[in-house]
């Protein structure tokens, strides 16, 4: 009953207003006529009766009062009287919404991408107890490895600090029951991997204890994802039974949508079968299986790392061979726990910040632009703040004015940039989805929108303390011109400023300057093989059909006949992995010829397996000594051809052909054979154009190892699409049942390499211009609005004699001294921010000299541009206009 | 008057309004009229006291304000109490009469203890 009235009277001011004016009238008439009555006369009656009654304005206010809504009905007063001023001044307006937004909007994406891969919680219950376990090795460069099965069971027997420890591998498998078999991704896990990491069970069950032993590890429990994707969310799918590597699994339940945020496309869960060496608890470092774990609550992360580091001492001491013990000690392996979300983000939570600075600055200059546009307008609107002011407004009337239109302009700004950064984001995923695997979509998330709540109320508070601050220093005479300038001192905070945004854009400027230039020069490596006329795909063998290493030889020899036989292929070539990738089999060697020590503290090559005809196809010269054979088979003694990278950094001036080494920090046993150097080719950069001085190579002979699945490389002028559509049909008549996958041209994997770098440099590209625009923009204004104030001056200059040129001159000087002072301004602060790159730039130095002139020449360019027009309006003043009397 | 005291009178004023308009409906001129007369001239209410306090009491829902024909053919506003605006009027009348008799007490206190 209470709050009815109350609404009621909020929508019918008006009305009651009136009513009470007329009630209020009456009551004059009543008390006029007593007084009457009372033998005055009508007008003192009158008089007399006003007196008694007290000042009718100010009771109907106190009536208002009462009513209730008076607060909020004068703030939305000033928000309609702001709206209706910013109406009244478009260009202001609409330049302050424009440079807001468009300055909110990449920071609001950005803040989007460090909440969703850095910052958001991992949806299981109590994450920030969850940690990963490690093996980390110091001498192979503080590398994390993976754990093993014997380790976790140590674990899991006596580091009594954990509850709930799992492993997990990530694992591709072909599903059948498909025309095409295709490739899905999924995970090998412990059995209470589900449970302990806290995955909910939507249909059916989780697996049991049992199930990792072999024969009944045959189940799976489907990923939210696959189950909505492949079986159209079926209630029934439960007890289904599909193929996956030519296996049938049976379907026993499906998870609830969570372990999409760390692994974005996996589709279903195994139970990883047990096989023998996982009980041999000499196996400790094999690195097979990933480690997740619980810490019990209360627990700190060191108190953690000493009790397993203690159990790694028990081994060492206690069932460790001596071999092992002093393999194990060379590496330096020490036990590493850390936080789980951590560690899924570490590699990208500094990119990520640096890209949030560039943000952050574009924003700031943006902020300036508008500050400076404020300034000029409450300078002109200095007679209606005066007049206010002498009317009796005071500090807070005058305060919550600004305030109102703050709010306007930056809500607005701020609806209009959360658009802005919509589209930023959804351009960012459909890119991502092509470069990155694994990444959930990012979306605009709650607390991204209350911090970006938060920024906004900032700048709102900001910019109505500008004009407020300004009206203060000011000393408004409501006497004064409108057209008397605004005064020294608020030119000249106008003018630092716009040095300020110019060294601000420069530092930005050089920044992407010395990306755009260390990108060319990543473009100009030679990759060293014939990129563009290869053509990749590679082919999965299921164990099932194909067991022993003659039967995989065989169908791989099928293989590359067949693919040899299509039209318009000129050479053929295996490598067991891909063949060009960002991270090869990493290994360390040691060389049989105890006095030709490599002299380097570490020495490591990548591995690659790859068949005689490999380097043919891919183009890739013989420098010394000879290329693979078709019959340096396992029978042989082992063979490797390494690059010259290899000859270059560890044995230079010095023939290597001959030359016998072994993988590994120290001599082979007596069963494991020498492998000896037989021949040295051309550097290839098959990890990819920035890997040029990264490891050497040391191919091995495809047909000494045996793999399940594999890659074929056709060389051929042929178009893409022809070439491929005839290679899965010779292989689909060797076996129906292969998948071919990951078909595409070698020129595309190396393109795909340069992903990062080029989205950085985009990124990085985007914020200078910005930057540049913002900066040009706001020099323009402030020499702009700088002539318009001092129109006068011009005037009686002009008149006193001075010609048109040096009028303009003299707005391009004052112009070209603010771009001087920013450059010089500028460049210091790159030299001191442009350091933070130096781990991103390649073959260019920090202090290049081209960057840095190409910037300095573009910004003294637009400085000239941006000053032209203002001191070409200067020059073109009508003296008679500027000298006219108010 | 201080800020402390009037809202003292406040309460007090609309508890009398709330006596007064029991008696008999009146507009707001006559209230003040006939609270100058109760009071025996001692009270005269200022009408930025009065208005308010009417609207006051209608939002509260005690007090109904209806558009009538005053005697001489005027429009007037008139003023009446609701049943609830009546029970109200107890209840304050009650709290008002053990408030005061209360602070009689207090202030006709002696120092030594009575039994």
């Amino acid at each position: 009953m209470k709050l009815l009235p109350r609404l009621r009277a909020l929508f019918r001011q008006e009305e009651l207003d009136a009513e009470m004016a007329e009630e209020m009238r009456q009551h004059l008439e009543l008390q006029a006529e007593r007084n009457r009555a009372a033998g005055m006369d009508p007008d003192e009656a009158r008089y007399a009766a006003e007196r008694q009654f007290g000042n009718v304005a100010s009771v109907q206010e106190r009536v208002r009062w009462q009513r209730g809504w008076t607060r909020l009905e004068l703030f939305a007063k000033e928000i309609g009287f702001a709206a209706r001023a910013l109406r009244r001044a478009p260009a202001f307006s609409l330049a302050v919404l424009t440079t807001l937004a468009l300055c909110l909007g990449p920071n609001v994406a950005i803040l989007s991408a460090l909440y969703t891969f850095v910052y958001k919680p991992l949806p299981f219950p109590h994450p920030d107890r969850l940690v990963s376990i490690t093996n980390v090795s110091d001498r192979l460069g503080g590398a994390k490895r993976p754990s093993s099965i014997p380790q976790y069971q140590d674990f899991v027997a006596h580091a009594d600090l954990f509850e709930g420890l799992v492993y997990f591998s990530s694992i591709t498998a072909t599903l059948g029951n498909v025309e095409e078999p295709v490739r899905i991704f999924g995970m090998n896990v412990s059995p209470n991997f589900l449970g302990a990491v806290g995955i909910p069970i939507l249909l059916g069950r989780g697996f049991r204890p049992d199930e990792i032993q072999p024969g009944r590890e045959r189940v799976l429990v489907l990923s939210h994802g696959a189950w909505l994707a492949r079986f159209r969310g079926d209630p029934q799918v439960v007890g289904r039974v599909i193929r996956l590597d030519d296996v049938p699994y049976s379907i026993v339940g499906v998870a609830a949508p969570s372990i999409e945020m760390l692994f974005n496309d996996v589709e279903f869960f195994r139970p990883r079968v047990q096989v023998p060496v996982d009980l041999d608890a000499r196996f400790r470092y094999s690195a097979s299986v990933r480690v997740l774990a619980r810490l019990k609550p209360g627990v700190p992360i060191a108190m953690a790392q000493e009790q397993l580091a203690i159990l790694e001492r028990n081994f060492l001491d206690s069932v460790a061979s001596p071999a092992d013990r002093a393999k194990i000690a060379a590496n330096h392996f020490h036990v590493d726990v850390a936080d789980a979300r951590r560690e899924m983000a570490a590699p990208l939570r500094a990119p990520l910040w640096m890209l949030q600075g560039g943000a952050l600055l574009v924003l700031l200059l943006g902020c300036v632009n508008v500050a400076s546009l404020l300034l000029a307008r409450t300078s002109a609107q200095r007679q209606e703040l005066a007049i206010r002011q002498a009317l009796g407004a005071g500090r807070g009337t005058l305060l919550r004015q600004m305030l109102a239109e703050s709010v306007l302009l930056m809500g607005t700004a701020g609806v209009v940039g959360l658009g802005v950064a919509l589209a930023m984001l959804r351009f960012m995923n459909a890119y991502l989805s092509l470069v990155v695997r694994h990444v959930p979509p990012m979306e605009l998330e709650t607390p991204v929108l209350f911090l970006v709540l938060g920024i906004v109320s900032v700048l709102v508070i900001v910019m109505a303390l500008v004009p407020f601050g300004f009206w203060r220093a000011a000393d408004l005479k409501p006497s004064e011109s409108p057209h008397a300038s605004m005064g020294r001192r608020g030119r000249r905070t106008i003018g630092i400023l716009s040095i300020g945004q110019l060294a601000l854009a420069l530092v930005l400027l050089v920044g992407a300057g010395l990306m755009l230039h260390s990108f060319a020069r990543v473009l100009a490596v030679r990759p060293g093989f014939d990129a563009a006329r290869v053509i990749q795909g590679r082919i999965y063998l299921p164990p099932a059909r194909f067991a022993s290493p003659p039967e995989l030889l065989g169908v791989q020899q099928r293989i590359m006949a067949a693919l040899g036989a299509v039209p318009g292929v000129d050479a053929v070539g295996l490598s067991a992995d891909f063949p060009v990738q960002e991270k090869f089999n990493t290994m360390p060697f040691v060389v049989h010829d105890a006095s030709a020590a490599t002299g380097q503290e570490r020495a490591f090559v990548y591995t690659s397996g790859v068949s005689a005809g490999y380097f043919a196809t891919m183009g890739i010269p013989l420098r010394d000594g000879r290329l693979f054979r078709e019959d340096d088979d396992m029978r042989k003694t082992p063979v490797a051809v390494v690059d010259e990278t290899f000859v270059r950094r560890f044995f230079p001036g010095r023939n290597v052909v001959g030359m016998e080494f072994a993988f590994g920090t120290s001599p082979p046993s007596a069963d494991r054979p020498w492998i000896r150097i037989v021949g040295v080719v051309a550097r290839a950069n098959l990890s990819g154009l920035e890997g040029r001085d990264g490891w050497p190579f040391v191919y091995l002979p495809f047909n000494q190892q045996a793999t399940t699945a594999f890659t074929f490389l056709v060389r051929t002028s042929r178009p893409e699409t022809d070439i491929v559509r005839e290679v899965r049909e010779r292989v689909r008549t060797i076996d129906a049942g292969l998948p071919v996958y990951g078909v595409g041209s070698l020129q595309g994997a190396l393109d795909y390499l340069l992903g990062n770098r080029r989205a950085l440099l985009v990124l990085i590209g985007l914020f200078a211009g910005l930057a540049l625009l913002l900066a040009a923009v706001g020099l323009f204004g402030v020499l702009n609005f700088d002539v318009a104030q001092r129109t006068r001056e011009i005037g009686i200059r002009g008149a006193l004699g001075a010609s048109r040129r040096q009028i303009l001159s003299l707005v391009l000087q004052q112009g070209l001294a603010k771009v001087a002072a920013g450059l010089v301004l500028g460049i210091a602060g790159a030299i001191l921010f442009t350091r933070l790159l130096s781990r991103m730039l390649f073959d260019v130095s920090a202090a290049d000299p081209l960057a840095y002139g190409g910037v300095v020449a573009l910004l003294f360019v637009v400085g000239l541009a941006a000053s032209w027009l203002p001191a070409r309006r200067a020059a073109k003043v009508d003296l008679v206009v500027a000298l006219r009397a108010e | 008057m201080d800020k402390e005291k009037a809202e003292l009178l406040q309460g007090t004023l609309d508890m009398l309004i709330l006596k007064a308009l029991q008696l008999e409906p009146m507009h707001g001129f006559g209230l003040a009229q006939r609270l100058k007369q109760m009071s025996a001239d001692v009270f005269q209410v200022e009408m930025g006291s009065l208005y308010p306090a009417l609207v006051r009491l209608e939002k509260q829902g005690w007090v109904k304000g209806e558009w009538g024909v005053s005697d001489a053919n005027r429009r007037a506003r008139y003023y009446s109490v609701t049943a609830s605006g009546r029970k109200q009027l107890e209840e304050e009348k009650a709290e008002w009469e053990l408030l005061s008799r209360t602070i009689n007490l207090m202030l006709r206190a002696t120092g030594k203890q009575e039994t």
